[in-house]
């Protein structure tokens, strides 16, 4: 740029910059205070609550527990990853339960099951939960429905994009970085929102949710009982079977559970976890079992060329017909006996509890 | 591309780099491509349709000045062009749901025959800019010699294209003619804007808008205190509109071209003329110079005396109706632009009944009452601005019950106080970058706060365009 030339437009003497330098001061005084403030315990003897900047609330509040239980117990056995199929189908403290009984030894699992996620952002939150708690064992449980072309973008921005879960599986920057290292401005991203026309209510459900979540990541909620044996309400029910009437096996989802399975080599054991359906599902895909056995075929093909185990559960998860919440989800008492039949055939495996080196059962 | 994405910073930062290396008539013709580039982004068809009107305006403005004979229904053939662009575009759904049935009966088909165009954003405002070229042409205020590229750019140019300011082609012409220069200074006053139009655009005016229930301009029945989220609107709407017009003059500075004022602390107004004078002054200016003052002329003629009914009404009712109409098709804008032409009758017949001291002159409490009188005045009319008439009625229903006047919501004043804070810095200053006078200590931590301010209010789930595009 021809500053000097007196036919240029950009005529710029060298500025002393002073205003900027004490601007920076400025910023830089108070920042400093919030941010040691921030890294004391008074934000949460205040009641304040830390945030990755999601507009996910559940995502945020098993993040939260998550963080919160590593804290505690030093380390992390088994991470169950999925949809709200497996937020509401598994409790860790029954499994925990179930495996004590068979094995004598504890085990510390946590449920982070998000709802509406797919295969493909569940991939990355695996890796996000491999690099971040290295837990021994990963079970990524799923149905035929998360494979689906509905299932692929449901909360993909509210997951996948945010900055700090991009930070912590390689894609850095500025505000993931931020988000990673600055104390303050997590406080903050709780309250982001402040100005907005539903931040009441968004907070009131927020607490709510907050409440019914167990310290493994579990939701107690999830009550109430469908009897399956009867035929579904189309009304009522019509939008989870819909899904399943174009359903086909996408390749970003075939794709996202490869990634999950290759984590295998990374120091941690891979499982992956047909998760219940009720009997009355298969006759809503187009091509009734056909359509189902081409997911279970990408399960099982996945599992043996990566070496992962896989654990069937059609036909063979005692899950009884008063335990679901609705068709697509197991209610307090499904999740429980699943829970327990899970916690059973944990304790078969090599001991993940203790160590869980080399490869794990072959399906 | 939005004007306040990074996307938007980094074009202007490229356009500038090449800009500041080209001698001056390549940089019109630089700045000429880079508004078309910028327009296509948008869509597509948008810089074809103002690439057809430039074409037509220019044609028709040339011959405007050489015409000895005609002129007068060249002009009028010339406004018309623009305004049935204008009327197409903007108002082709109404027009297409009036022609239906007679459309449908005439082709024998379902009717699913709708006037549907694609409304070029900013149509508006260029065709308003147009009209002004080919009136200021035929009165040969306009420079004689044939310049497409320097009208081009004027109907083009990128920092104002969206939503204005509405420009003059004299000046705006003769400054694209002129050797520009941007120096320190310059640069400092173009921070100083765009940093004030970012603030009262996105932490101020977003934050407001995002506060706003959508059931109160919806289903106001069901909100309580809905005169307070009316007052909250109208915060929203200046703050918006004045951020933008903050930031694209700001932008433009970087250019060394000067863009008009659209605001002037249009809140502190202490009767209606004066806030029209305070508030989107490049349109209020450009009725009153090509709407108000022609009739106004036209009306005196047939008759001197002030007091002439037809003298008092006509020329602020005609002047405020093509405002509203200006900015939307619906009966709801017609009633917007009606109410402040009765305001504005109002006040002349006022005045003339009992004249008063000049405003310099008046007590305080005076001003105080005025700027409150005509602060109720102009919100009240946002409710027909704001929702269409069923609602409105609704609205103002509404407002009619104890319910309808709640507090206002602490998180708004939290807002609306430094809103009216800047505006007061900046009247008593009489310069919107008044910050720039400030001493360095206090000029450093008025843009710490804002930087801060700025950077927590990127951080938020609220994304809302300039409200002022839509027109």
């Amino acid at each position: 740029m021809r500053t000097n030339d007196p036919r240029a437009t950009l005529r710029l003497r060298h500025p002393r910059g002073t205003t900027l330098w004490l601007a920076a001061l400025c910023l830089a005084v108070p920042l400093s205070v919030c941010e040691t403030v921030a890294r004391t315990d008074l934000p949460q003897r205040w009641g304040l609550v830390p945030s990755v900047g999601s507009s996910h609330r559940q995502f945020e509040i098993a993040l939260r527990r998550i963080e919160a239980y590593v804290a505690d117990e030093g380390r992390l056995d088994c991470v169950f990853l999925g949809s709200s199929v497996v937020h509401r189908g598994i409790d860790p403290a029954a499994l925990g339960g179930a495996y004590r009984k068979h094995t004598g030894r504890t085990i510390r699992c946590f449920n982070f099951g998000i709802q509406g996620v797919s295969v493909a952002t569940s991939s990355r939150l695996a890796e996000l939960l491999a690099r971040r708690y290295h837990p021994r064992l990963l079970v990524f449980g799923s149905t035929a429905r998360d494979y689906s072309p509905y299932a692929q973008h449901q909360v993909k921005s509210q997951v996948a994009t945010v900055p700090w879960v991009r930070y912590y599986t390689g894609a850095v920057s500025p505000k993931g970085w931020l988000a990673a290292h600055s104390a303050a401005f997590r406080y903050y991203l709780t309250y982001r929102n402040w100005m907005r026309a539903d931040y009441a209510r968004a907070m009131a459900t927020r607490a709510e949710e907050d409440r019914y979540t167990t310290r493994e990541g579990y939701d107690t909620r999830r009550g109430g009982r469908l009897d399956v044996r009867g035929n579904p309400n189309p009304r009522t029910q019509g939008h989870y079977f819909g899904v399943l009437r174009d359903f086909t096996i996408v390749p970003e989802a075939r794709d996202g559970l490869r990634r999950i399975a290759r984590l295998q080599g990374s120091g941690i054991q891979v499982a992956l976890l047909e998760m219940p359906i009720t009997p009355t599902t298969i006759p809503f895909f187009p091509n009734g079992e056909r359509d189902y056995a081409q997911f279970v075929d990408v399960l099982t093909t996945t599992a043996r060329d990566t070496g992962v185990l896989l654990w069937r559960t059609f036909g063979v998860a005692p899950v009884p017909f008063d335990g679901w919440r609705d068709w697509g989800h197991l209610n307090t008492k499904g999740a429980r006996v699943f829970s327990e039949w899970l916690g059973g055939q944990m304790a078969a495996m090599p001991d993940v509890s203790v160590a869980a080196e080399g490869p794990g059962n072959r399906s | 591309v939005s004007l306040t994405s990074v996307e938007f910073a980094l074009f202007v930062t490229a356009v500038l780099a090449v800009y500041y290396l080209l001698p001056g008539r390549a940089q019109c013709g630089w700045l000429l491509l880079a508004s078309y580039v910028f327009y296509g982004t948008w869509d597509w068809r948008f810089p074809v349709a103002l690439a057809g009107l430039t074409a037509a305006n220019f044609v028709i403005g040339r011959r405007l000045r050489v015409a000895r004979q005609a002129r007068r229904p060249l002009l009028w053939l010339g406004i018309g062009i623009n305004l049935a662009a204008l009327a197409g575009c903007k108002y082709g759904d109404v027009l297409g749901a009036a022609l239906q049935p007679l459309l449908a009966s005439a082709a024998h088909t379902d009717g699913d025959v709708l006037l549907r165009l694609a409304l070029p954003v900013g149509l508006s405002f260029q065709v308003v800019q147009a009209i002004g070229y080919l009136v200021d042409s035929s009165r040969g205020q306009v420079a004689a010699e044939d310049d497409l590229l320097s009208f081009a750019l004027y109907l083009a140019y990128f920092p104002k294209l969206l939503a204005g300011p509405i420009e003059r082609p004299r000046p705006f012409i003769q400054q694209l003619r002129a050797a520009r220069v941007v120096d320190n200074a310059a640069l400092a006053r173009s921070g100083a804007q765009i940093l004030v139009g970012l603030v009262r655009k996105l932490a101020i005016g977003d934050s407001l808008a995002a506060m706003i229930p959508d059931a109160a301009f919806t289903t106001p029945a069901s909100v309580a205190g809905v005169g307070g989220w009316l007052v909250v609107y109208a915060f929203a709407l200046y703050n918006d509109f004045a951020g933008y017009t903050s930031l694209v003059r700001g932008v433009s500075g970087l250019f060394g071209i000067e863009l008009s004022p659209n605001f002037a602390s249009p809140f502190f107004a202490r009767n209606l003329t004066e806030f029209w004078n305070r508030w989107h002054m490049s349109l209020s200016f450009w009725l009153r110079d090509y709407v108000y003052l022609p009739l106004s002329r036209a009306l005196l003629r047939r008759n001197l005396s002030r007091y002439n009914v037809p003298n008092l009404v006509a020329p602020p009712l005609a002047a405020m109706l093509a405002c509203g109409l200006w900015h939307g098709p619906g009966l709801n804008m017609v009633l917007w632009g009606a109410l402040h032409g009765v305001y504005l009758v109002g006040e002349r017949v006022w005045t003339l009944a009992r004249p008063s001291r000049p405003l310099p002159q008046r007590p305080w409490w005076r001003h105080a009452l005025g700027m409150g009188r005509v602060f109720a005045l102009v919100v009240l009319a946002l409710i027909p601005f704001r929702m269409p008439l069923p609602i409105a009625a609704e609205f103002v229903a509404a407002l009619g019950t104890a319910r309808g006047w709640g507090g206002l919501d602490p998180r708004a004043l939290a807002c609306i106080v430094p809103a009216v804070w800047i505006d007061w810095v900046q009247a008593r200053g009489r310069d919107e970058t008044v910050f720039l006078r400030w001493s360095p200590m206090a000029r450093a931590a008025a843009l710490a706060v804002a930087l801060l301010v700025l950077f927590l209010a990127a951080q938020r789930d609220v994304d809302a365009p300039f409200v002022y595009q839509g027109f």
